[in-house]
């Protein structure tokens, strides 16, 4: 009676692991981002979009083979960059310091979410932001040498820093929602 | 004894699997509370090329849902916007101060599924007081953009019209941020002459000094 005892809880035992084991195992296998983020599997080489890479995008669920592939998340919500051009020469001489509001996000197009993917993965978002405010601060001081006074308060001169800034974000695999001024000064 | 072997097997497996898909299933019902909406990820075809198509997740705005474990992922997003409200305001053209305004705007997020995907994947993982703080900042933002386009007398002579434009100027800006503008309410007077004098800035929109 107690050998039989033995067996049945040893039989229970080995039930009991084999169900952890099947529960774990689905939840390693299945990997699946949340709306507001991007898959990133890599390990393999993969096919998307016509070119062939080591990794590969997605914004649905996946199966991963445990070891040999590796799924990351790629948070692609909007980043608020605040632009400040401190000390800037206006046309004419004039120095201002201007700070503009500009939303920022990780691309969802599947052309350029690579460039993003190879740049950004892993790095924490205030990496991001920091990246896309430089590349604003560099094209608002390049525009500003180029304007007066009333063309850069006009929300013009506005479209024109998200338009001549778009090609290098784009390059990396950003895409701007929005820009505003939001002050702007003159230095004494 | 193999006999026990095998049926305390079964038995194990069989209480262990339905404890833990029970409770995985427990935990995968969602109710959705007012204010907020429930976004699953699901799973979606793909075209030749390996690039998936069509609506990446599905949007439950009210009532039960049960997120598959493992096989789905439901995140909870609210969708409740803090009303906006900006007081003294000064608007500038060219360097002169032009207007003080008070700006009060109730915006939300897009209504149509479309407007809400785009809402939830660019502010979905925001804590509420940072989204409320960026839409802020941008409907004043336009706010300012707007008037210091246009005459101060001519927003001062009829401000029902001046409202009406702003309105329709906000609304077109922050639909591309998928939000809607639901009511709006300015209120401007001219500067008056302390307002006029902003120390050692020459031209500012708002008395910011840059140091």
């Amino acid at each position: 009676m107690e050998n039989h005892l033995l067996y049945w809880i040893l039989g229970g035992a080995a039930g009991f692991a084999l169900a952890a084991f099947e529960v774990l195992l689905i939840r390693s296998l299945f990997r699946v981002p949340p709306p507001h983020k991007l898959l990133v599997v890599s390990g393999r080489q993969y096919r998307q979009g016509g070119k062939t890479r080591g990794f590969a995008v997605y914004g649905r669920p996946r199966a991963v083979m445990p070891v040999v592939e590796r799924a990351d998340e790629l948070d692609t919500t909007c980043l608020p960059c605040t632009i400040e051009v401190r000390n800037a020469y206006l046309k004419g001489g004039v120095l201002v310091t201007a700070r503009w509001l500009a939303l920022v996000s990780i691309t969802r197009d599947p052309a350029l979410t690579p460039e993003a993917v190879e740049r950004f993965l892993g790095r924490p978002l205030s990496e991001v932001a920091q990246v896309a405010t430089e590349t604003f601060e560099g094209v608002a001081r390049g525009l500003l040498a180029t304007a007066d006074l009333q063309e850069m308060e006009h929300p013009d001169f506005t479209v024109r820093l998200a338009v001549e800034a778009e090609p290098s974000l784009q390059k990396m695999g950003l895409a701007v929602f929005h820009v505003c001024l939001e002050r702007c000064g003159k230095e004494v | 004894m193999e006999q026990a072997l095998v049926i305390g097997f079964a038995l194990g497996f069989f209480v262990c699997s339905t404890l833990l898909w029970g409770f995985f299933i427990l935990r995968g019902i969602v109710r959705v509370p007012p204010g907020h909406v429930l976004g699953v990820t699901r799973a979606g075809q793909e075209d030749a090329a390996g690039q998936e198509s069509g609506r990446p997740f599905a949007l439950v705005r009210s009532g039960t849902r049960l997120v598959m474990p493992f096989f789905q992922r439901g995140v909870l997003y609210r969708i409740q916007l803090a009303p906006i409200s900006r007081r003294g305001l000064t608007v500038t053209r060219g360097g002169v101060p032009l207007l003080v305004c008070d700006l009060e705007a109730e915006v939300k997020p897009a209504k149509d599924a479309d407007g809400l995907t785009g809402y939830i994947q660019a502010f979905g993982g925001h804590e509420a007081a940072e989204v409320d703080e960026v839409v802020g900042r941008v409907v004043e933002g336009c706010a300012r953009h707007f008037l210091a386009l246009h005459p101060a007398d001519e927003l001062l002579a009829d401000p029902e019209l001046a409202e009406n434009r702003l309105r329709k100027y906000l609304a077109t800006e922050l639909e591309y941020l998928r939000i809607r503008l639901k009511a709006l309410r300015l209120t401007m007077r001219p500067v008056s002459g302390t307002s006029r004098s902003t120390g050692a800035s020459e031209f500012s929109m708002d008395g910011f000094r840059a140091d």
